[in-house]
């Protein structure tokens, strides 16, 4: 299926998929949520719409505008409202151009985000071998699509998000050691002793440090440093062992994942690492996650960004806010197929199909993706066209 | 049909029967022969006629009869005879003769009725016509008023036999008969009236007609008629027009006969002081009482209530139409010659005399039938005995003044009556939304402000009105917020509200700050007293002020206000003035704003407050309002503030004199800032432009805003506005952020933390580095009695979000009444509510640790790993277990948890979907 549009931006590290739905609805209906104050508000809550035959003006409810700076400027404030201001989001632009109109607004907006908040241009990068194939070639079978994703994953674009668990292996792995030692654990903080079964535990993720803190005398120990005394969730900090920066996001999806996802978890640990790469792309291989929540906020992305792209330009293809998943302790299903089917699926299926669009659009030849990133729908766009 | 005979008898001879005999003598028959008649007619209440009730009949229907009589004959001969058909009985008077056909029920009656009137017209003047074809146009009159009319005539005869008033009443009738009056038949208490009393009064008021004289008596007869009877235009049509719709509801009232009888002796004597005031109308009622007396001795068509009644209401409507619309304003216009005590608050009082006077008019009725004395009236009557006939004039004049604007209220009156009845009957909501549209009046009005100096408004409030000095409502500046703080007896509801403000600290620096002498309306209150009296200046008022902002430490505003004895500005002027100066205390607001300016109002406490008395969570606040987070340690806590409290009080204290008596206090100054107070003026921040303008033109007070974070402030203290506009300019703005939307929000405006001291050194002019040092304090000081003295106001405040306005109100008069405590609420309401989240905070922090932690975790371990929290659970758990823990007694709602949810970033969601029902999953 073709989808006219292109994935240009995508907000990402929601804790739970409650928060990304709650996020993109404040986002795409910035004009009603009450996340934002009527003095922040960007887009009117109502229209003054005047009728063409009687003149007679009638007020009706907005509707969300679909131009590209008003839903920048709309993901900018919501990402500075204190609903939202403390979770642990991160933007990524896929376009450049998309990416040069929120610096402009960034630059024009009086106040900043929280540092915390990564805005990242993520562009996608060439795979040294892609480009010969072009993206106009859709992949012909599954294995391919699972090689390109395995290839692609961390290398910039939609395709190189990793959704999984795969970047807290490690922390996951020496969590495990060390808490499976027997001997007493102190807390970092508090000093005071842990018991592992009974308490939640948080450890640094620091390789090598062997912190463990009790997760509420960790936050206050965060809250301490971030001077934030007042509010309770706490968003980065220094660990009290190793005084390592940490985010604390971090901190809790692993010890989530260790309290909550024992499956995966030992599904995670059991796999061997595909690759020491740094980036622990074969996590991402190894472990599929696909929330059945994600799956329908993917399809309502979809939805929307049709209609906006059916409304607006073409050149202005909004942001659709694509919500990633980091980690999902509830519902996630896991697969051990040693393969990232799943995950590359459900984000392909939504996102990369426009991406590539998007790439076969406007590269040069040449420049294609060299692994064709296809689902299935690809090939009835193909014939579309 | 008693009323057909009386008339007949008293009257002049009807219109259609004969005018031109009716002029010049018309055949009344004396009091005597009609009594004897009616006596002989044997209606049931002759009886209660005294005896000698004859003499007095005789001689008061003569006098007047006479005097028009006479002059009809002299000068008119036209006039129509007063011969009546029917009864043809003529009651003769001495002088007159006066041809009493007193034929029960007969139209012809009504026309000779008529005719009589018209004839006395045609008397006096060539208008006379023209009251001829009015009461020929009310050819439909009831017998009653036919009566009354019958009354009149009779009246105007008898004086027309001495050759005194029939000019006068001529001209009486062309100039005060209004079309339609209500007045009309006084049958109840002339028969009873003691003959003797009532005869030398007639004769006297008869006597003293000379045409001159009686043309001033006239008048002062009239003036005092006014008084009782504003409405009495036109003696004889206006009695005729109202006559019956009152009658009817005199009747209602009046309760039998048998009761009237006695009072009627105290109705004489009541009546004889008014006669002798007004020599031709009391004769005139006198007369047409015995008639109508006569008549019910007549036929009955008319009982004797309701002849009692007729005269009742032609006595009564007069005087009394006023009361009867006590809700108008010009019950309360006509006030200021009623000698009754004066309250404040007009509609409370309207509606209290209304009553009372209901309940009188009714009691006496039923009782005397006649005169109630009401004070004034016996008051009056002894006072125009007294003084002649020369002394009421001027208070006719006044009088009719009086009843002209009563009749036709001005605008702004008009207005100022319905904020006042708005204040009283609505909410505080509702007083604050209305002030706008009663402030536009007020603005024209400035003659009020003039009239009463501030000093003697203050007396005015307390003392009442004096009737005779003024006319005008007691508060012209008052507005909505005055009348409010007045109760019923239009004392100031002053102390309550001044706590309420204050609190405890407050109490302590009004114990050292000026005496409020006056009770100020809320807005009024506002007002510095620092100014002087008489001092006309007066800031835009502070109702809205309960935002003024101004960082405590670091802006002065100090209102330089020319001093003027008595002759100020008019009151536009004043008003246009407080525009500007609100609008730049807005201004000054609005660039302090963001300041983090630890201004609360504990912080004004003259003496040094207990705080290991408080709470911890006391303490946290008031740290808060010096800008502190809350500490730990409760000590640290307690010396941080004693250490604020000392600082703030080093700056104060130097400032501050020794009680003045005119100065008011800060606290007052805090305690007077209004809630809801004038919304307009408060809007000043509006039009800062237009504040420098009219500040110059009007040159009448100066406000200057220093800031003196910091600094001294150089300007002086009589800085003109420039200065002070020169300074907002120079002051950097403090706040990181320009406060304008701040300003303009509307929230923000409501719920501000400011303070206003007002330090007044009475005779000492303030020293402005002095001032400027003070900091987070705001100063209004009104230099006391001198004239140009400089009033300043000090606002502080820690986040000016709005500067209303500060309307200082330099009369020493004005105490700050209002109940302040809106400006602190807004602020508390912050403060409150930050309270409760803290508490939301600490509760959830200090949860115990599950026992089973990992599988059943608490809510603050559940934020912490980004759970999404159900808001009902939480606030179940709050209002049950975790806010108790800590020791908090409070409850709060899963809305308010939501917006801590919010304020902290935590994932929230209620049990309840939208379309699934409740959630399972999520907790």
């Amino acid at each position: 299926m073709l989808r006219p549009w292109e994935m240009v931006c995508i907000v990402t590290g929601f804790p739970s998929n409650i928060a990304a739905l709650q996020f993109e609805w404040a986002w795409q209906n910035a004009h009603l949520t009450r996340k934002i104050s009527a003095l922040q508000r960007i887009t009117p809550a109502k229209t003054l719409q005047t009728s063409p035959g009687s003149g007679h003006i009638r007020r009706r409810p907005a509707s969300s505008r679909v131009y590209l700076t008003d839903r920048l400027g709309n993901l900018h404030l919501l990402l500075r409202v204190q609903s939202f201001t403390r979770w642990p989001l991160e933007v990524r632009f896929f376009n450049e151009d998309v990416y040069r109109v929120w610096q402009q607004w960034t630059q024009r907006e009086a106040e900043r985000l929280r540092d915390g908040i990564k805005v990242v241009l993520d562009l996608k990068r060439e795979l040294p071998g892609a480009g010969k194939e072009g993206d106009d070639t859709p992949p012909s079978s599954q294995a391919p699509r699972r090689r390109a994703k395995k290839a692609t994953c961390g290398n910039g674009g939609i395709e190189g998000l990793d959704v999984g668990f795969g970047p807290i292996r490690e922390h996951a792995e020496k969590s495990v050691k060390m808490l499976a030692e027997r001997k007493p654990l102190e807390c970092a903080v508090c000093r005071g002793e842990m018991n592992h079964q009974k308490d939640l535990v948080a450890t640094c993720p620091t390789e090598g440090c062997m912190a463990a803190s009790h997760l509420t005398c960790l936050s206050r120990h965060f809250l301490t440093c971030e001077s934030e005394k007042r509010l309770i969730l706490p968003t980065e900090g220094m660990c009290p062992g190793c005084f390592a920066h940490l985010r604390w996001a971090n901190i809790v999806k692993e010890l989530a994942l260790r309290v909550r996802g024992k499956k995966d978890l030992e599904k995670l640990l059991k796999k061997p690492r595909v690759g020491s790469g740094k980036k622990s792309s074969g996590g991402s291989k190894e472990v599929a996650i696909a929330p059945s929540a994600f799956d329908e906020e993917e399809s309502d992305q979809t939805e929307d960004s049709t209609v906006e792209d059916r409304e607006g330009e073409a050149l202005e293809l909004q942001s659709t806010d694509g919500t990633d998943e980091p980690f999902y302790y509830h519902e996630y299903s896991y697969i051990d197929e040693g393969d990232d089917d799943d995950v590359v699926s459900v984000a392909s299926t939504g996102n990369e199909t426009r991406l590539s669009e998007f790439h076969t659009t406007r590269r040069e030849k040449g420049k294609g993706v060299d692994v064709v990133i296809e689902d299935s729908d690809w090939d009835s766009a193909e014939v579309l066209d | 049909m008693a009323a057909n005979i009386v008339i007949l008898s008293s009257s002049p001879p009807r219109p259609a029967l004969d005018r031109t005999s009716m002029s010049p003598s018309p055949g009344l028959p004396s009091p005597s022969v009609l009594i004897q008649r009616t006596i002989s007619a044997g209606s049931p209440r002759s009886s209660e006629l005294p005896r000698n009730a004859i003499e007095a009949f005789k001689s008061g229907t003569a006098l007047p009869r006479d005097g028009v009589t006479q002059e009809d004959r002299t000068r008119k001969p036209k006039p129509a005879k007063m011969t009546e058909p029917a009864n043809g009985a003529p009651v003769g008077k001495g002088k007159k003769t006066m041809k009493n056909g007193a034929v029960p029920g007969k139209t012809g009656k009504q026309t000779g009725i008529k005719q009589m009137k018209v004839t006395k017209v045609l008397r006096n003047t060539s208008i006379s016509q023209l009251d001829g074809k009015q009461y020929a146009s009310k050819s439909e009159l009831t017998v009653h008023e036919h009566s009354a009319s019958l009354s009149g005539v009779v009246n105007e005869v008898t004086s027309d036999d001495h050759g005194l008033h029939l000019s006068k009443v001529m001209r009486r009738k062309v100039n005060w008969t209004p079309p339609k009056n209500t007045p009309v038949v006084d049958l109840s208490m002339t028969p009873l009236t003691s003959p003797t009393s009532v005869e030398n009064q007639l004769e006297e008021s008869t006597f003293d007609s000379c045409p001159e004289k009686s043309l001033k008596d006239l008048m002062a007869s009239f003036g005092y008629r006014q008084e009782e009877r504003p409405s009495s235009a036109a003696v004889l049509p206006g009695p005729l027009a109202g006559n019956g719709t009152r009658k009817r509801q005199w009747t209602e009232l009046i309760n039998p006969p048998s009761v009237v009888a006695p009072t009627s002796g105290e109705t004489l004597i009541n009546r004889i002081p008014l006669e002798e005031t007004a020599p031709v109308k009391a004769a005139d009622n006198e007369i047409v009482s015995i008639e109508l007396a006569l008549s019910e001795t007549g036929p009955e068509e008319i009982t004797q209530e309701q002849a009692f009644k007729g005269r009742v209401a032609r006595k009564t409507p007069r005087s009394r139409a006023p009361r009867r619309k006590p809700k108008t304003v010009t019950q309360q216009a006509t006030r200021p010659y009623d000698t009754r005590p004066p309250s404040p608050a007009p509609v409370l009082r309207h509606l209290a005399q209304q009553r009372i006077e209901s309940h009188k008019d009714v009691g006496v009725e039923i009782t005397a039938l006649k005169s109630i004395p009401p004070p004034k009236r016996s008051h009056k009557a002894r006072a125009d005995k007294g003084a002649d006939k020369v002394g009421p004039t001027p208070r006719r004049k006044r009088s009719k003044e009086s009843e002209s604007p009563s009749v036709l209220l001005s605008p702004r009156s008009a207005l100022e009556k319905v904020g006042e009845q708005d204040i009283l009957f609505g909410t505080s909501s509702q007083l604050a939304e209305e002030r706008l549209p009663t402030l536009a009046p007020l603005l024209p009005a400035p003659s009020e402000l003039d009239i009463f100096p501030s000093e003697s408004r203050g007396v005015k409030n307390l003392i009442g009105r004096e009737p005779q000095k003024r006319i005008l409502p007691y508060s012209p500046t008052g507005g909505l917020w005055s009348a409010a703080s007045r109760g019923l007896d239009g004392a100031l509801m002053e102390a309550e509200v001044i706590d309420l403000a204050t609190t405890p600290k407050a109490r302590n620096a009004l114990g050292s700050a000026a005496k409020v002498t006056m009770p100020v309306a809320p807005d009024q209150s506002l007002r510095v007293a620092a100014a002087p009296p008489n001092r006309k200046e007066s800031w835009a008022q502070a109702d809205e002020n309960k935002a003024l902002p101004v960082c405590p430490d670091d802006h002065m505003i100090e209102a330089t206000k020319k001093n003027q004895a008595g002759s100020g500005p008019s009151r536009a002027h004043r008003l246009q003035n407080r525009v500007p100066d609100t609008a730049v205390a807005t201004n000054v607001s609005s660039v302090f704003r963001n300041q983090p300016t630890p201004v609360d109002s504990p912080n004004i406490r003259l003496s040094k407050p207990d705080f290991t008395g408080y709470s911890t969570s006391q303490l946290s606040s008031e740290l808060l309002s010096y800008g502190f987070k809350p500490i730990k340690s409760r000590n640290q806590m307690i010396m941080l503030l004693e250490k604020c409290w000392e600082g703030r009080m080093s700056r104060v204290a130097p400032k501050t004199p020794g009680p003045s008596a005119s100065m008011p206090t800060p606290e007052q100054i805090e305690n007077s800032r209004p809630t809801g107070g004038e919304p307009l003026v408060a809007e000043g921040p509006h039009r800062p432009t237009t504040m420098k303008q009219t500040r110059q033109s009007q040159n009448t007070s100066s406000i200057s805003i220093i800031s003196s974070c910091g600094v001294s402030s150089k300007t002086s203290e009589c800085g003109p506005r420039e200065d002070l506009l020169a300074r907002r300019k120079n002051t950097p703005s403090n706040g990181p952020g320009p406060g304008t939307t701040n300003i303009t929000s509307p929230k923000k405006a409501r719920g501000r933390n400011k303070k206003l001291v007002a330090t007044g050194g009475s005779g000492s002019p303030p020293d402005d580095e002095a001032w400027g040092r003070v900091g987070g304090v705001a100063k209004i000081a009104g230099q006391g009695v001198s004239p140009g003295g400089v009033g300043r106001l000090e606002i502080n405040d820690l986040k000016a979000d709005v500067l209303s306005s500060v309307s200082c109100t330099p009369s020493t008069e004005d105490p700050p009444l209002g109940a302040s405590t809106a400006p602190t609420p807004s602020l508390s309401d912050e403060a409150k509510q930050q309270r409760r989240f803290d508490h939301i905070t600490r509760a959830i922090v200090s949860q115990a640790q599950p026992k089973d932690a990992p599988a059943m975790p608490n809510f603050h371990q559940k934020i912490l790993m980004y759970d999404p929290i159900v808001l009902e659970d939480l606030a179940a758990w709050l209002n049950t277990k975790g806010l108790a823990d800590i020791g908090v007694d409070a409850e709060v709602g899963a809305a308010e948890v939501r917006a801590w949810c919010e304020q902290n970033s935590v994932c929230c969601l209620w049990k309840e979907s939208l379309w699934r029902g409740t959630r399972s999953r999520h907790g």
